[in-house]
Protein backbone atom coordinates (compact mmCIF):
# COMPACT_ATOMS: atom_id res chain seq x y z
CA UNK A 1 0.00 0.00 0.00
CA UNK A 2 2.58 2.38 0.83
CA UNK A 3 5.02 1.70 -1.62
CA UNK A 4 1.96 2.16 -4.60
CA UNK A 5 0.89 5.51 -2.84
CA UNK A 6 4.81 6.09 -2.79
CA UNK A 7 4.92 5.33 -6.61
CA UNK A 8 1.58 7.59 -7.13
CA UNK A 9 3.24 10.49 -5.20
CA UNK A 10 6.48 10.20 -7.87
CA UNK A 11 4.72 10.58 -10.56
CA UNK A 12 2.76 13.38 -9.33
CA UNK A 13 6.04 15.00 -8.30
CA UNK A 14 7.07 14.24 -11.72
CA UNK A 15 4.66 15.55 -13.94
CA UNK A 16 4.57 18.67 -11.70
CA UNK A 17 8.10 19.38 -11.91
CA UNK A 18 7.30 20.25 -15.24
CA UNK A 19 5.02 23.07 -14.11
CA UNK A 20 8.61 24.93 -13.52
CA UNK A 21 9.04 25.44 -16.85
CA UNK A 22 5.93 27.82 -17.61
CA UNK A 23 7.63 30.42 -16.26
CA UNK A 24 11.12 30.25 -18.45
CA UNK A 25 9.12 31.79 -21.41
CA UNK A 26 9.54 35.70 -20.16
CA UNK A 27 12.71 35.40 -18.34
CA UNK A 28 15.32 34.29 -20.77
CA UNK A 29 17.91 37.06 -20.17
CA UNK A 30 21.59 37.88 -21.96
CA UNK A 31 22.08 35.96 -25.42
CA UNK A 32 19.30 34.29 -24.98
CA UNK A 33 16.37 37.11 -25.39
CA UNK A 34 18.50 38.95 -28.33
CA UNK A 35 17.62 42.72 -28.84
CA UNK A 36 19.89 43.30 -32.00
CA UNK A 37 20.76 41.28 -35.54
CA UNK A 38 24.02 40.39 -34.13
CA UNK A 39 22.74 38.55 -31.03
CA UNK A 40 20.01 36.92 -33.20
CA UNK A 41 22.21 35.28 -35.58
CA UNK A 42 24.55 34.00 -32.42
CA UNK A 43 21.45 32.71 -30.59
CA UNK A 44 20.51 30.72 -33.93
CA UNK A 45 23.62 29.02 -34.39
CA UNK A 46 23.83 28.00 -30.75
CA UNK A 47 20.35 26.26 -31.20
CA UNK A 48 21.28 25.05 -34.32
CA UNK A 49 24.57 23.78 -33.23
CA UNK A 50 22.84 22.39 -30.26
CA UNK A 51 19.92 20.86 -32.63
CA UNK A 52 22.30 19.52 -34.53
CA UNK A 53 24.03 17.51 -31.51
CA UNK A 54 21.12 15.90 -30.21
CA UNK A 55 20.10 14.56 -33.26
CA UNK A 56 22.88 11.60 -32.04
CA UNK A 57 22.38 12.23 -28.36
CA UNK A 58 18.88 11.94 -27.91
CA UNK A 59 18.56 8.49 -29.99
CA UNK A 60 21.17 6.94 -27.93
CA UNK A 61 19.55 8.17 -24.67
CA UNK A 62 15.98 6.88 -25.66
CA UNK A 63 17.88 3.77 -26.93
CA UNK A 64 19.54 2.98 -24.12
CA UNK A 65 16.35 2.41 -22.07
CA UNK A 66 14.66 0.88 -24.48
CA UNK A 67 17.54 -1.97 -24.75
CA UNK A 68 17.55 -1.96 -21.21
CA UNK A 69 14.04 -2.44 -21.12
CA UNK A 70 13.99 -5.05 -24.16
CA UNK A 71 16.74 -6.95 -22.77
CA UNK A 72 15.40 -7.15 -18.87
CA UNK A 73 16.13 -10.34 -17.18
CA UNK A 74 12.33 -10.94 -16.92
CA UNK A 75 11.89 -10.78 -20.46
CA UNK A 76 13.64 -13.57 -22.20
CA UNK A 77 14.02 -12.98 -25.93
CA UNK A 78 15.74 -14.61 -28.77
CA UNK A 79 18.11 -12.07 -30.38
CA UNK A 80 20.06 -11.85 -27.38
CA UNK A 81 23.63 -12.22 -28.08
CA UNK A 82 25.93 -11.28 -25.08
CA UNK A 83 29.24 -12.68 -27.13
CA UNK A 84 28.59 -10.38 -30.45
CA UNK A 85 31.10 -7.77 -30.84
CA UNK A 86 31.45 -7.00 -34.73
CA UNK A 87 29.06 -5.51 -37.24
CA UNK A 88 31.09 -3.15 -40.51
CA UNK A 89 27.01 -1.68 -41.23
CA UNK A 90 27.00 -0.92 -37.26
CA UNK A 91 30.01 0.25 -36.90
CA UNK A 92 29.96 2.44 -40.38
CA UNK A 93 26.64 3.93 -39.36
CA UNK A 94 27.60 4.99 -35.76
CA UNK A 95 30.69 6.37 -36.94
CA UNK A 96 29.37 7.79 -40.48
CA UNK A 97 26.45 9.82 -38.72
CA UNK A 98 28.62 11.92 -36.42
CA UNK A 99 31.07 12.14 -38.65
CA UNK A 100 28.20 14.10 -41.49
CA UNK A 101 27.33 15.83 -38.59
CA UNK A 102 30.64 16.96 -37.31
CA UNK A 103 31.12 18.35 -40.87
CA UNK A 104 27.49 20.04 -41.14
CA UNK A 105 28.65 21.58 -38.13
CA UNK A 106 32.06 22.73 -39.19
CA UNK A 107 30.55 24.42 -42.14
CA UNK A 108 27.39 26.30 -40.85
CA UNK A 109 29.60 27.35 -38.07
CA UNK A 110 32.57 28.61 -40.33
CA UNK A 111 30.54 30.55 -42.11
CA UNK A 112 28.26 31.96 -39.68
CA UNK A 113 31.91 33.08 -37.98
CA UNK A 114 32.76 35.03 -41.01
CA UNK A 115 29.79 36.64 -41.36
CA UNK A 116 29.10 38.03 -38.48
CA UNK A 117 33.20 38.96 -38.22
CA UNK A 118 32.84 42.14 -35.69
CA UNK A 119 35.13 43.83 -38.26
CA UNK A 120 32.61 43.29 -41.08
CA UNK A 121 29.80 46.16 -41.34
CA UNK A 122 26.31 44.59 -40.95
CA UNK A 123 24.83 44.09 -44.55
CA UNK A 124 21.98 46.09 -45.76
CA UNK A 125 22.05 47.99 -43.03
CA UNK A 126 23.41 51.79 -44.18
CA UNK A 127 26.05 54.01 -43.34
CA UNK A 128 26.82 53.55 -39.33
CA UNK A 129 26.82 55.39 -36.74
CA UNK A 130 30.48 55.87 -35.43
CA UNK A 131 31.27 55.53 -31.15
CA UNK A 132 35.05 55.56 -29.60
CA UNK A 133 34.85 53.34 -26.36
CA UNK A 134 37.88 53.49 -23.70
CA UNK A 135 38.23 51.25 -21.18
CA UNK A 136 39.32 52.64 -18.02
CA UNK A 137 39.96 51.39 -14.46
CA UNK A 138 36.98 50.57 -14.22
CA UNK A 139 34.56 52.52 -15.82
CA UNK A 140 34.25 52.81 -19.78
CA UNK A 141 34.08 56.11 -21.64
CA UNK A 142 32.31 56.60 -25.16
CA UNK A 143 33.37 58.91 -27.21
CA UNK A 144 30.62 60.21 -29.96
CA UNK A 145 33.19 61.81 -32.57
CA UNK A 146 30.61 62.90 -34.80
CA UNK A 147 28.84 64.90 -32.20
CA UNK A 148 31.95 65.83 -30.31
CA UNK A 149 30.51 64.62 -26.98
CA UNK A 150 31.47 61.95 -24.67
CA UNK A 151 29.68 59.45 -21.69
CA UNK A 152 31.28 57.84 -18.87
CA UNK A 153 29.36 54.52 -17.84
CA UNK A 154 26.06 54.97 -20.46
CA UNK A 155 25.72 54.31 -24.33
CA UNK A 156 23.11 55.94 -25.85
CA UNK A 157 22.11 53.70 -29.57
CA UNK A 158 19.65 54.64 -31.90
CA UNK A 159 17.26 51.41 -32.82
CA UNK A 160 17.62 49.94 -36.12
CA UNK A 161 20.72 51.78 -37.06
CA UNK A 162 24.29 49.97 -37.47
CA UNK A 163 26.56 51.32 -34.86
CA UNK A 164 30.54 50.86 -35.38
CA UNK A 165 32.69 50.72 -32.44
CA UNK A 166 36.15 51.39 -32.34
CA UNK A 167 37.95 50.62 -28.84
CA UNK A 168 40.90 50.38 -26.91
CA UNK A 169 41.90 50.76 -22.97
CA UNK A 170 43.91 53.02 -21.37
CA UNK A 171 45.42 52.66 -17.60
CA UNK A 172 44.26 48.83 -17.28
CA UNK A 173 45.97 45.99 -19.23
CA UNK A 174 43.13 44.26 -21.16
CA UNK A 175 39.29 44.57 -20.77
CA UNK A 176 36.28 42.73 -23.07
CA UNK A 177 33.41 44.93 -23.83
CA UNK A 178 30.42 43.11 -24.04
CA UNK A 179 26.55 44.17 -24.56
CA UNK A 180 24.72 40.36 -24.70
CA UNK A 181 21.25 41.59 -25.31
CA UNK A 182 22.89 43.20 -28.88
CA UNK A 183 26.08 41.13 -29.78
CA UNK A 184 29.41 39.87 -29.75
CA UNK A 185 32.05 40.57 -27.37
CA UNK A 186 35.25 42.57 -28.11
CA UNK A 187 38.47 42.52 -26.57
CA UNK A 188 39.79 46.39 -25.84
CA UNK A 189 44.01 46.31 -25.42
CA UNK A 190 46.22 49.41 -24.42
CA UNK A 191 47.87 50.36 -27.60
CA UNK A 192 46.06 48.69 -30.14
CA UNK A 193 42.26 49.46 -31.62
CA UNK A 194 39.95 46.87 -32.22
CA UNK A 195 36.32 47.14 -34.20
CA UNK A 196 33.02 45.87 -33.63
CA UNK A 197 29.72 46.43 -35.65
CA UNK A 198 26.11 46.19 -33.77
CA UNK A 199 22.46 46.76 -34.64
CA UNK A 200 20.21 46.89 -32.03
CA UNK A 201 16.73 46.37 -32.97
CA UNK A 202 14.02 47.38 -30.15
CA UNK A 203 14.38 50.17 -28.01
CA UNK A 204 15.23 49.79 -24.00
CA UNK A 205 17.51 49.53 -21.94
CA UNK A 206 20.38 47.13 -21.58
CA UNK A 207 23.35 45.70 -19.49
CA UNK A 208 26.81 46.19 -20.73
CA UNK A 209 29.92 44.67 -18.93
CA UNK A 210 33.03 43.87 -19.00
CA UNK A 211 33.71 39.71 -19.40
CA UNK A 212 37.96 39.88 -18.90
CA UNK A 213 38.98 39.88 -15.08
CA UNK A 214 41.11 43.16 -14.89
CA UNK A 215 41.61 44.59 -11.38
CA UNK A 216 39.85 45.50 -8.10
CA UNK A 217 37.19 46.94 -10.02
CA UNK A 218 36.30 44.50 -12.32
CA UNK A 219 32.78 43.47 -10.78
CA UNK A 220 31.78 47.19 -11.18
CA UNK A 221 32.39 47.66 -14.37
CA UNK A 222 29.19 47.65 -15.52
CA UNK A 223 27.25 50.29 -17.75
CA UNK A 224 23.76 50.71 -19.47
CA UNK A 225 23.15 50.87 -23.19
CA UNK A 226 20.01 52.91 -24.14
CA UNK A 227 18.75 52.08 -27.17
CA UNK A 228 16.27 54.78 -28.20
CA UNK A 229 14.46 55.71 -31.25
CA UNK A 230 15.90 57.91 -34.07
CA UNK A 231 14.41 61.09 -32.49
CA UNK A 232 14.75 60.78 -29.23
CA UNK A 233 19.08 59.95 -30.09
CA UNK A 234 18.64 63.75 -31.64
CA UNK A 235 17.06 65.08 -28.37
CA UNK A 236 19.81 63.26 -26.68
CA UNK A 237 22.51 64.73 -28.86
CA UNK A 238 21.44 68.22 -28.49
CA UNK A 239 21.10 67.36 -24.42
CA UNK A 240 24.80 66.29 -24.46
CA UNK A 241 26.00 69.47 -26.10
CA UNK A 242 24.02 71.46 -23.56
CA UNK A 243 26.39 70.11 -20.46
CA UNK A 244 28.40 72.25 -18.88
CA UNK A 245 31.25 69.84 -18.47
CA UNK A 246 33.69 69.22 -21.48
CA UNK A 247 36.55 66.03 -21.93
CA UNK A 248 39.42 68.60 -22.15
CA UNK A 249 42.94 67.13 -21.96
CA UNK A 250 42.77 67.76 -18.32
CA UNK A 251 39.95 66.52 -17.25
CA UNK A 252 40.84 63.01 -19.07
CA UNK A 253 43.79 63.10 -16.69
CA UNK A 254 41.25 62.74 -13.89
CA UNK A 255 38.65 60.42 -15.61
CA UNK A 256 41.51 57.73 -16.13
CA UNK A 257 42.48 57.51 -12.71
CA UNK A 258 41.64 54.22 -11.01
CA UNK A 259 37.82 54.71 -9.20
CA UNK A 260 35.32 51.95 -8.87
CA UNK A 261 31.49 52.31 -9.43
CA UNK A 262 31.52 56.07 -10.96
CA UNK A 263 27.88 57.39 -11.84
CA UNK A 264 27.00 57.79 -15.53
CA UNK A 265 28.75 61.37 -16.47
CA UNK A 266 28.10 63.71 -19.70
CA UNK A 267 30.47 66.02 -21.40
CA UNK A 268 30.17 68.11 -24.46
CA UNK A 269 33.33 68.56 -26.08
CA UNK A 270 35.99 66.18 -26.36
CA UNK A 271 39.76 67.21 -26.92
CA UNK A 272 40.46 66.62 -30.60
CA UNK A 273 42.67 63.27 -31.57
CA UNK A 274 42.21 62.32 -28.11
CA UNK A 275 41.39 58.38 -28.82
CA UNK A 276 44.31 58.19 -31.02
CA UNK A 277 46.09 60.22 -28.60
CA UNK A 278 45.22 57.34 -26.07
CA UNK A 279 46.40 54.51 -28.09
CA UNK A 280 49.64 55.94 -29.40
CA UNK A 281 50.75 56.83 -26.26
CA UNK A 282 51.66 53.04 -26.01
CA UNK A 283 53.61 53.00 -28.79
CA UNK A 284 57.54 53.73 -28.65
CA UNK A 285 58.43 56.95 -30.53
CA UNK A 286 59.73 56.37 -33.47
CA UNK A 287 63.84 57.28 -34.33
CA UNK A 288 65.01 58.97 -37.52
CA UNK B 1 1.95 22.87 -47.46
CA UNK B 2 4.84 25.01 -46.12
CA UNK B 3 8.28 23.76 -45.15
CA UNK B 4 7.34 24.10 -41.73
CA UNK B 5 4.36 22.27 -41.93
CA UNK B 6 5.52 19.23 -43.67
CA UNK B 7 8.53 19.63 -41.14
CA UNK B 8 5.63 19.58 -38.13
CA UNK B 9 3.35 16.46 -39.49
CA UNK B 10 6.52 14.36 -40.67
CA UNK B 11 8.77 14.94 -38.04
CA UNK B 12 5.79 13.66 -35.71
CA UNK B 13 4.78 10.67 -37.61
CA UNK B 14 8.62 9.55 -37.86
CA UNK B 15 9.45 9.91 -34.28
CA UNK B 16 6.09 8.04 -33.41
CA UNK B 17 6.63 5.10 -35.96
CA UNK B 18 10.55 5.21 -34.90
CA UNK B 19 9.45 4.76 -30.94
CA UNK B 20 6.61 2.15 -31.69
CA UNK B 21 9.24 0.05 -33.60
CA UNK B 22 11.81 0.50 -30.73
CA UNK B 23 9.71 -0.76 -27.89
CA UNK B 24 8.10 -3.91 -30.70
CA UNK B 25 11.38 -4.87 -31.71
CA UNK B 26 10.65 -8.74 -31.93
CA UNK B 27 7.27 -7.45 -34.17
CA UNK B 28 8.63 -5.16 -35.72
CA UNK B 29 11.74 -8.05 -37.34
CA UNK B 30 8.31 -10.30 -37.58
CA UNK B 31 7.13 -7.80 -40.16
CA UNK B 32 10.23 -7.12 -41.99
CA UNK B 33 10.72 -10.88 -42.67
CA UNK B 34 7.27 -11.26 -43.78
CA UNK B 35 8.12 -8.13 -45.98
CA UNK B 36 11.00 -9.47 -47.67
CA UNK B 37 8.85 -12.67 -49.00
CA UNK B 38 5.81 -10.20 -50.01
CA UNK B 39 6.26 -8.40 -53.74
CA UNK B 40 3.60 -6.03 -53.30
CA UNK B 41 5.34 -5.00 -49.96
CA UNK B 42 8.30 -3.49 -52.27
CA UNK B 43 5.87 -1.67 -53.97
CA UNK B 44 4.57 -0.36 -50.97
CA UNK B 45 7.65 0.80 -49.65
CA UNK B 46 8.82 2.48 -53.03
CA UNK B 47 5.22 3.99 -53.76
CA UNK B 48 4.90 6.14 -50.09
CA UNK B 49 7.77 7.50 -50.09
CA UNK B 50 7.67 8.85 -53.93
CA UNK B 51 4.20 9.95 -52.62
CA UNK B 52 5.31 11.64 -49.76
CA UNK B 53 8.56 12.96 -50.97
CA UNK B 54 7.52 14.44 -54.30
CA UNK B 55 4.74 16.23 -52.21
CA UNK B 56 6.80 17.80 -50.26
CA UNK B 57 9.34 18.36 -52.58
CA UNK B 58 7.13 20.31 -55.19
CA UNK B 59 6.01 22.50 -52.35
CA UNK B 60 9.61 23.30 -51.27
CA UNK B 61 12.08 22.97 -53.38
CA UNK B 62 14.39 26.32 -51.78
CA UNK B 63 18.03 25.81 -52.41
CA UNK B 64 19.01 28.65 -50.39
CA UNK B 65 21.22 27.86 -47.37
CA UNK B 66 19.20 27.26 -44.36
CA UNK B 67 16.47 24.26 -42.82
CA UNK B 68 14.53 25.25 -46.20
CA UNK B 69 17.07 23.33 -47.64
CA UNK B 70 16.98 20.41 -45.47
CA UNK B 71 13.49 19.94 -45.86
CA UNK B 72 14.58 20.05 -49.84
CA UNK B 73 16.98 17.21 -49.89
CA UNK B 74 14.58 15.42 -47.33
CA UNK B 75 11.48 15.47 -49.96
CA UNK B 76 14.07 14.22 -52.81
CA UNK B 77 15.77 11.56 -51.04
CA UNK B 78 12.36 10.15 -50.40
CA UNK B 79 11.56 10.71 -54.20
CA UNK B 80 14.98 8.98 -55.04
CA UNK B 81 14.90 6.13 -52.60
CA UNK B 82 11.12 5.32 -53.95
CA UNK B 83 12.06 5.15 -57.53
CA UNK B 84 14.49 3.19 -56.74
CA UNK B 85 12.64 0.33 -54.56
CA UNK B 86 9.78 0.54 -57.34
CA UNK B 87 12.45 0.32 -60.53
CA UNK B 88 14.99 -1.93 -59.19
CA UNK B 89 12.52 -4.45 -57.11
CA UNK B 90 15.48 -7.45 -57.17
CA UNK B 91 17.96 -5.87 -56.35
CA UNK B 92 16.48 -3.68 -53.12
CA UNK B 93 14.94 -7.34 -52.44
CA UNK B 94 18.81 -8.67 -51.78
CA UNK B 95 19.44 -6.09 -49.63
CA UNK B 96 16.63 -6.49 -47.54
CA UNK B 97 16.65 -10.27 -47.35
CA UNK B 98 20.98 -9.78 -46.61
CA UNK B 99 20.23 -7.25 -43.55
CA UNK B 100 16.43 -8.47 -42.38
CA UNK B 101 17.25 -8.61 -38.34
CA UNK B 102 18.95 -5.21 -39.00
CA UNK B 103 16.39 -3.05 -40.49
CA UNK B 104 13.84 -2.51 -37.67
CA UNK B 105 16.47 -0.99 -35.34
CA UNK B 106 18.24 0.87 -38.04
CA UNK B 107 14.61 2.15 -39.36
CA UNK B 108 14.02 3.28 -35.43
CA UNK B 109 17.47 4.83 -35.22
CA UNK B 110 17.00 6.80 -38.77
CA UNK B 111 13.23 7.72 -37.82
CA UNK B 112 14.05 9.29 -34.52
CA UNK B 113 17.14 10.98 -35.96
CA UNK B 114 14.95 12.40 -39.02
CA UNK B 115 12.10 13.11 -36.90
CA UNK B 116 13.93 14.96 -33.80
CA UNK B 117 15.69 17.16 -36.56
CA UNK B 118 12.26 18.28 -38.27
CA UNK B 119 10.64 18.66 -34.81
CA UNK B 120 13.33 21.19 -34.11
CA UNK B 121 12.54 22.91 -38.17
CA UNK B 122 9.06 22.49 -37.21
CA UNK B 123 8.62 23.98 -33.93
CA UNK B 124 11.67 25.45 -32.78
CA UNK B 125 14.01 26.81 -35.79
CA UNK B 126 11.05 29.61 -36.24
CA UNK B 127 11.07 30.66 -32.95
CA UNK B 128 14.91 31.83 -32.90
CA UNK B 129 15.16 32.37 -36.67
CA UNK B 130 15.74 36.12 -37.13
CA UNK B 131 14.88 37.36 -40.96
CA UNK B 132 16.44 40.97 -41.04
CA UNK B 133 19.66 42.25 -41.88
CA UNK B 134 23.02 40.47 -41.85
Amino acid sequence: MLHRSFKTASKLLLIASFLFLCGCENNFTGVLNPKGVVAFKERQLLFDCIALMLIVVIPVIIMSFAFAFRYRQSHPVKDYKPNWSHSVLLESIWWGVPCVIILILGILTWKMTHKLDPYRPIDGAGKPMKVQVVALPWKWLFIYPEQNIATVNTLVLPVNKQTEFFLTSDNVPMSAFFVPQIGSQIYTMAGMRTRLHLLPTSEGIYEGLNSQYNGDGFSEMHFKVKVVSQDEMKKWFAKAKRSSKSLSQATYRVVRQPTIADPAALYSGVAPGLFKQIIKSYHAPTHP
Amino acid sequence: MSYIFFARWFGLVSVLLALGVLFNLGDARRMARHLVKDESGYIMAGVLPIIFGSLSFMHNHSFNQGWELAVSLIGLFMVFAGVYRVLFVNHWKKIMSRHVDKIPPLFSLFGLMLGLLLLYIGFFSTIVYYGGAA
